[in-house]
């Protein structure tokens, strides 16, 4: 008797919470990139510089991953990653300095940075954007070793000193903040615009549920009433 | 087994839940004509103001939040500095204005904010009235069938998850309060059949025509049931066939006469002789109901073109009227109209198996709803087909009327519906065939605002 009151009292609200965590809780899922990455393109330092046109697909641009081999030692130079719109003249949306010690040895580095929100519409000009990366005091025999790949990304080409060069793409992963429930109920885009309570992805997962919830317990009671 | 009734707290909590989630995940201006519909009431809420500034400056809103919330295809620019304002829709100014005032009431609260906040707190007035929908056929359901709450509940249950039902009943519309006031007007039916001819049963009928006779022409069906239920008053025993017969040839004679006439007409080939509507019909036909009568008489009697255009019209008219969303153009697809046609046809044969075999005997009260609701759901059918009179020139473009006109019929529709899997089975059985038909709705309606609407609009 005792359970089977803990279980009505007290499993609603337990799922409330669970509901509430899951679509407030956010994590870093990793979006589309080139297929190859198996050539050696070139040295990054204070002469040369790369970057990579792409589309930004999700809402939340949070990082970027470049697969880049930092020379032996522990040199202080910072290696910039800029991005912006692919229009000239407008001003970066974002930028990450890390110094070439930081750079990871094995796999890739993440720039991270605070997400940007992209809102995903075909009117848009801001999800066809380009990451450019600097070295700007870091000497020629230093160079940070950039690794490319033959072209395999649809959404962009490589840039060497602001060149397009189209047979290749940069070794590069998008990532993107989501909410753990957006896998499953878009609820991000669902509150994206609406005014007051809608333009909060939670009251979408919070209505499913409660909607659910009261159904349940209409079904439950006709089945042990009606049914 | 002891039956316990659902409690109406807990449906209509389900039915406010159920429908603000339509209205929350369908995105600004995506129901039927919902920008038309909204600039009546912005105006209705400033006053009545008409005149061509407030006009413009409401449409010039509409439309820069219809492109903010990609309403047009990629590309399509509203014109925001045209002398006149962007074109948003079609004026829904043509409507009577009792839907519209109703609807202006909280919304002039909001006028100073966001037009999306304007619009949703429009959206939750038509929520307001499909919770007063659904509480008004749990009581209709009391009074039908007082000893059968698994009936009850059903048909509650279907009514909420009627998915175009709910996507409709939360938009900015007056075909909500033409719904609300129909079923209203059922309820004072009922009434009626039951008890007699007593005053209040008598005061809710003409008010509910009348509030949705203001609202929409389409309530005008209304008065079939109304007149079949003050006939019942009259006469409160069993009628026998010849009655019918001579009631139903007097109302015939004596409407056709008093609203035709055969009349001579002057054409350039010279004088003939047609029926045509007398004046005090064109004069109401011109102000109200629209139908241009004496054109849709003519294209009636059209018979080779007609036959033609009826199949795509009743496959229309049947699925919008279940599962269409948006302007009528995000369908669920045919697996799932393929289901309710055969949902719908089991449900006949269940009906056609009961008049056959007259497995219960039910009261004269109950069976003269049965026929009610078989009348109310013809005449919304009769009158959603006449829509399409009279039809244009061959190779024009021609307006096929959609199911939400007969939504004013979905009430006693879901009785036919719930009554024919009630009688196609043995007694014993009938939970199970009615579960399965609350199953079938609740995955419908699942798939209708989780995968189908969700997919269309978040999801592309």
């Amino acid at each position: 008797m005792r359970m089977r009151w803990l279980v009505w009292q007290v499993m609603p609200w337990l799922g409330l919470a669970v509901v509430l965590l899951i679509s407030t809780r956010t994590t870093t899922v990793v979006g589309a990139g080139p297929a190859q990455r198996n050539l050696v393109l070139g040295k990054l330092d204070q002469q040369h510089s790369f970057g990579q046109v792409f589309v930004a697909e999700q809402l939340y641009l949070s990082g970027i991953r470049v697969l880049l081999v930092p020379p032996p030692g522990e040199r202080d130079d910072l290696v910039t990653l800029r991005l912006g719109v692919v229009a000239a003249g407008l001003p970066d949306l974002a930028v990450v300095s890390l110094p070439v010690h930081a750079l990871a040895r094995q796999g890739m580095t993440t720039f991270a940075f605070e997400p940007l929100h992209l809102r995903m519409t075909p009117h848009s000009v801001t999800t066809t954007l380009q990451l450019t990366l600097e070295a700007p005091t870091l000497p020629p025999a230093y160079g940070i070793t950039v690794i490319a790949g033959a072209d395999s990304y649809a959404g962009g080409h490589l840039l060497v000193n602001g060149v397009a060069r189209t047979q290749f793409d940069l070794a590069f992963q998008l990532l993107y903040q989501q909410r753990w429930l957006d896998q499953v109920l878009p609820i991000s885009r669902l509150a994206e615009g609406r005014p007051g309570l809608l333009g909060w992805p939670p009251f979408y997962a919070l209505l499913v549920y409660g909607y659910l919830y009261v159904l349940g317990r209409i079904v439950m009671c006709c089945w042990y009433g009606l049914w | 087994m002891q039956h316990r009734q659902v409690r109406p707290g807990l449906v209509l909590l389900l039915a406010f839940l159920h429908g603000l989630l339509y209205l929350a995940i369908v995105p600004p201006w995506q129901n039927f004509d919902e920008t038309g519909h909204f600039e009546y009431v912005r105006s209705m809420a400033l006053n009545g103001e008409q005149h061509a500034q407030a006009e413009r400056l409401t449409r010039h809103e509409i439309a820069d939040s219809m492109y903010r919330f990609r309403f047009w295809s990629a590309g399509v620019r509203p014109d925001l500095f045209s002398p006149e304002g962007p074109q948003v829709g079609i004026s829904q100014r043509v409507h009577p204005p009792m839907y519209y005032l109703l609807a202006a009431l909280p919304v002039r609260g909001t006028q100073y904010l966001s037009i999306e906040t304007q619009l949703y707190v429009a959206r939750l007035v038509s929520l307001g009235f499909y919770m007063l929908t659904v509480l008004v056929a749990w009581q209709l359901g009391r009074l039908v069938a007082p000893d059968q709450p698994l009936l009850q509940t059903t048909v509650l249950l279907l009514l909420i998850m009627t998915p175009a039902f709910a996507n409709m009943m939360t938009a900015v519309n007056n075909d909500v309060l033409v719904n609300f006031s129909m079923a209203c007007v059922l309820l004072g039916c009922v009434y009626l059949i039951r008890d007699g001819l007593r005053p209040w049963s008598l005061v809710l009928v003409a008010l509910s025509l009348i509030v949705a006779i203001g609202s929409k022409r389409t309530a005008v069906v209304g008065i079939v049931p109304v007149a079949l239920t003050l006939l019942w008053t009259v006469y409160r025993e069993s009628i026998r066939w010849h009655v019918w017969v001579t009631v139903i040839s007097v109302v015939l004679l004596v409407g056709g006469c008093g609203a035709f006439e055969y009349a001579p007409a002057v054409g350039s080939e010279g004088t003939w002789h047609l029926f045509q509507a007398r004046p005090w019909l064109v004069e109401l036909d011109q102000a109200y109901l629209r139908l241009q009568v004496d054109h849709v008489i003519q294209s009636l009697s059209d018979w080779e073109r007609s036959r033609q255009v009826y199949p795509s019209l009743i496959y229309i008219l049947f699925t919008s009227f279940w599962m269409h969303f948006g302007w009528g153009h995000v369908r669920m697809g045919t697996g799932w109209e393929r289901a309710m046609l055969g949902v719908v046809g089991v449900a006949t044969i269940g009906l056609v198996r009961q008049v056959l075999w007259r497995q219960q005997p039910l009261a004269l009260a109950q069976r003269r709803w049965i026929l009610l609701a078989v009348v109310t759901v013809a005449a919304a059918w009769v009158a959603a087909i006449m829509r399409l009179h009279p039809l244009p020139p061959p190779g024009t473009w021609m307006y096929i009327p959609r199911g939400r006109y007969m939504h004013l019929a979905l009430l006693p529709t879901l009785w036919l519906l719930v009554l024919g899997y009630n009688g196609l089975v043995p007694r014993r059985w009938r939970r199970y065939s009615l579960s399965v038909l609350v199953l079938f709705f609740m995955l419908l309606d699942l798939a209708a605002w989780a995968v189908t609407l969700i997919n269309f609009y978040y999801r592309s």
